[in-house]
């Protein structure tokens, strides 16, 4: 039982005071007898340790063990953000794989499991469902007695799609990791995508935009796609006050058109950080006399972060502090389905 | 000009009829008439003026005094690799660094750290903390700088028996070029330009107040505006790239205007090598002495090269955090030493920074 508390620990410390009931209930483990026991004005140590006490009572581990683990990965569903999603791509298919029961969460957790169980301890547990069209999964790969966090991988899927984004993961699980969910999916390769963030479904949306299709061929209707924002971009007010003229406010208008044909009308998806490594010639050199051009590239580093970064380059240039047209490295952002770039030099032939 | 100089051009196109006799000095000054002298020393105010602009700045990173040793940077080991916040120190009123004193200064920061433990301003619950004060070996540089002190704070964490240490802090005053203490109140006060202290915040103003209580004296942080960080990274950018060791990329953090939503802050990282390549371009490397322009020469063909990639212009953000090989600085005052061997060449620089705040008349 002592794994059964540390599971739900880390989930209580996890959830907010304000969430916790309607995850409690939604949960489904705890009769209604004693939900209503459930006093959820007190602090999260209470409730916990009245839902610990409802667990022990039942006297069924194995069965109480599954419903924790479902509980952190419901937890884990209601607080996407606070993990990190790095998105893989799924490459050469292997002959004769079937995709049609990817969408059942049931068969897809079974299919899983036969893996896991093939590769791993038997100790190791697996937890699915489905939430907003994807396919939400838990692999637990225990090394120990104790709980640690650290070993909880957690993986998102949209059914059809040739992606996956999957969370942080230790590097000696990933050979064999990798091997359970390429025989899971039935492709050979799995190859990192070069993209990260917080946001799960911009990932997605990025990561479709690069490769723009699905195993039933181009889709059509493209903003059904659950992960696909469909939300404009406020529009930017030039004058706010009928006592105040702007004296620039035909290069404002501009700016704002050119913009808008840059970005587009849409809200841009969100990206924490864009990271580029460049290797180019030296340009600084205008103000320099004797500059040392030995023709070696000057290496630098340019890390770009904040809440929203591909909104931040558009705001960049609307405030000034950028002048268009802006490279099309920042502007391809969006189609090229990646936030770690590497800029070099063309070679002269 | 100083009064009862003439400028010789003036003279030459102005001068004043034999008849004529005014108030007016018969030599002409540029100076308008006033009725008041020069104020006298003992009512002037004492500015608080940096003074690094224009000036040309040492490029030593090794200390003037001696040369740094092995056994040096062993005795400075314990100031690298810890995040220190530097604050800046007026002159200590009837400070004194005998054995005898800084046990008493001891046992008094002791019992002051166990009345604030008493009304619970401490998260942690220790048993017990006693305070130590001693001299810290291998900053005393010149004969002007005084007895670095160090302090320390220890706790036992509920029933354990090791001491672990809560706060370390160090006063000192490295290369302390010239006395700012005029001599009538030099035999009572001792001046210590930087205070660099590691522990929690609520350790830390218990210490802070604790000294401006007992000694008399005004202790706030020393702050790095965006002109000083560009000093240090024109400095030491390419301090270490002569060693065998490879240096750590030059790092410079611009802080993002608010007005743009988005984006909060971009990192600038550079290789050392092609960052000293650069300096080297600009500055000629047999001479000790560089100057503002270089200086500004050097961050503006960084931020040219940065505006040819990106077109996002740099010089309109401000520098928040700069890193190069030997240290790692924030503008709120924080400081990250990797390099035990410049430890004496970067307090120095603190010091120096430091001074300008306070130069007394």
């Amino acid at each position: 039982m002592g794994f059964i508390a540390d599971v739900l620990k880390s989930c209580f410390s996890r959830l907010k005071v304000a969430d916790l009931e309607q995850l409690i209930r939604q949960w489904g483990y705890l009769n209604n007898d004693e939900l209503s026991q459930l006093d959820f004005s007190k602090s999260k140590l209470c409730v916990f340790r009245d839902v610990l006490s409802f667990c022990e009572d039942k006297k069924r581990h194995i069965e109480a063990l599954r419903k924790v683990n479902d509980l952190d990965l419901m937890c884990t569903v209601k607080n996407s953000t606070k993990k990190k999603w790095t998105m893989y791509r799924l490459q050469d298919k292997k002959s004769g794989s079937k995709e049609n029961w990817f969408s059942d969460p049931e068969k897809f957790k079974r299919k899983l499991q036969q893996q896991v169980d093939l590769y791993f301890d038997s100790a190791a547990s697996v937890s699915v469902t489905l939430q907003d069209g994807a396919l939400w999964c838990r692999l637990y790969l225990p090394s120990g007695n104790h709980f640690m966090t650290a070993n909880a991988v957690y993986l998102i899927h949209y059914p059809n799609s040739h992606c996956f984004a999957i969370s942080a993961f230790k590097v000696s699980v990933q050979n064999f990791l990798f091997q359970c969910l390429s025989n899971l999916f039935g492709y050979h390769t799995l190859t990192s995508m070069n993209l990260s963030g917080l946001q799960y479904k911009s990932l997605f949306q990025l990561a479709f935009n690069k490769l723009g299709e699905t195993s039933f061929g181009k889709l059509s209707d493209v903003q059904s796609l659950p992960f696909i924002s469909r939300r404009k971009r406020k529009a930017e007010e030039i004058e706010r006050e009928p006592n105040l003229r702007s004296e620039d406010v035909a290069m404002k208008r501009h700016r704002s058109l050119s913009l808008e044909a840059a970005f587009g009308e849409y809200q841009q998806p969100v990206l924490e950080s864009l990271r580029f490594k460049v290797e180019a010639k030296f340009m600084g050199k205008k103000n320099i006399e004797n500059f040392q051009d030995d023709g070696e590239p000057f290496r630098c580093c340019v890390k770009f972060e904040g809440p929203s970064v591909l909104d931040g380059v558009r705001n960049l240039a609307s405030c000034g502090l950028a002048n268009e047209p802006l490279p099309k490295h920042l502007l391809r952002v969006n189609s090229l389905g990646t936030n770690n770039f590497v800029l070099k030099s063309k070679e002269k032939s | 000009m100083a009064p009862g100089e003439t400028s010789t051009s003036t003279n030459r196109c102005m001068t004043t009829p034999q008849t004529f006799k005014s108030r007016l000095s018969h030599r002409f000054t540029p100076k308008r008439f006033t009725p008041y002298g020069r104020t006298p020393q003992s009512r002037r105010i004492s500015t608080a003026v940096p003074t690094t602009r224009g000036r040309r700045k040492n490029v030593h990173t090794r200390t003037k005094s001696r040369t740094d040793s092995s056994s040096e940077a062993e005795d400075l080991k314990g100031f690298t690799n810890v995040t220190w916040k530097v604050f800046k120190l007026s002159p200590l009123y009837k400070f004194s660094s005998a054995p005898k004193d800084l046990k008493r200064y001891g046992q008094l920061l002791s019992s002051c750290v166990e009345a604030a433990n008493q009304k619970g301003l401490f998260v942690e619950n220790n048993v017990s903390r006693k305070a130590l004060f001693c001299v810290q070996e291998g900053l005393k540089k010149t004969a002007d700088d005084p007895d670095a002190i160090q302090i320390l704070v220890k706790g036992k964490k509920g029933l354990g028996t090791v001491d672990t240490v809560i706060l370390t802090a160090t006063l000192c005053g490295v290369e302390m070029e010239g006395d700012l203490l005029i001599p009538d109140v030099k035999g009572h006060f001792t001046y210590y330009p930087v205070l660099l202290v590691k522990s929690t915040v609520a350790m830390t103003d218990v210490l802070i107040t604790w000294l401006m209580r007992h000694f008399d004296c005004k202790i706030s942080p020393l702050v790095f505006p965006p002109v000083y960080m560009a000093w240090m990274i024109a400095m030491w950018s390419g301090a270490l790239a002569n060693t065998n060791r490879k240096n750590k990329p030059v790092e410079l953090v611009y802080q993002v205007p608010s007005e743009c939503e988005g984006i909060k802050k971009i990192t600038y990282t550079i290789e050392a090598a092609d960052c000293l390549r650069v300096w080297n371009s600009i500055h000629d490397s047999k001479s000790d002495m560089f100057t503002e322009e270089e200086m500004t020469t050097f961050i503006s063909s960084l931020e040219d090269h940065f505006y040819s990639l990106f077109r996002v212009k740099l010089n309109a953000m401000q520098l928040s955090c700069v890193g190069t090989s030997l240290c790692y600085i924030g503008r709120d005052g924080i400081l990250k030493i990797y390099s035990a061997e410049h430890v004496s060449c970067i307090l120095r620089h603190l010091t120096e920074l430091s001074m300008e705040h306070f130069s007394l008349v």
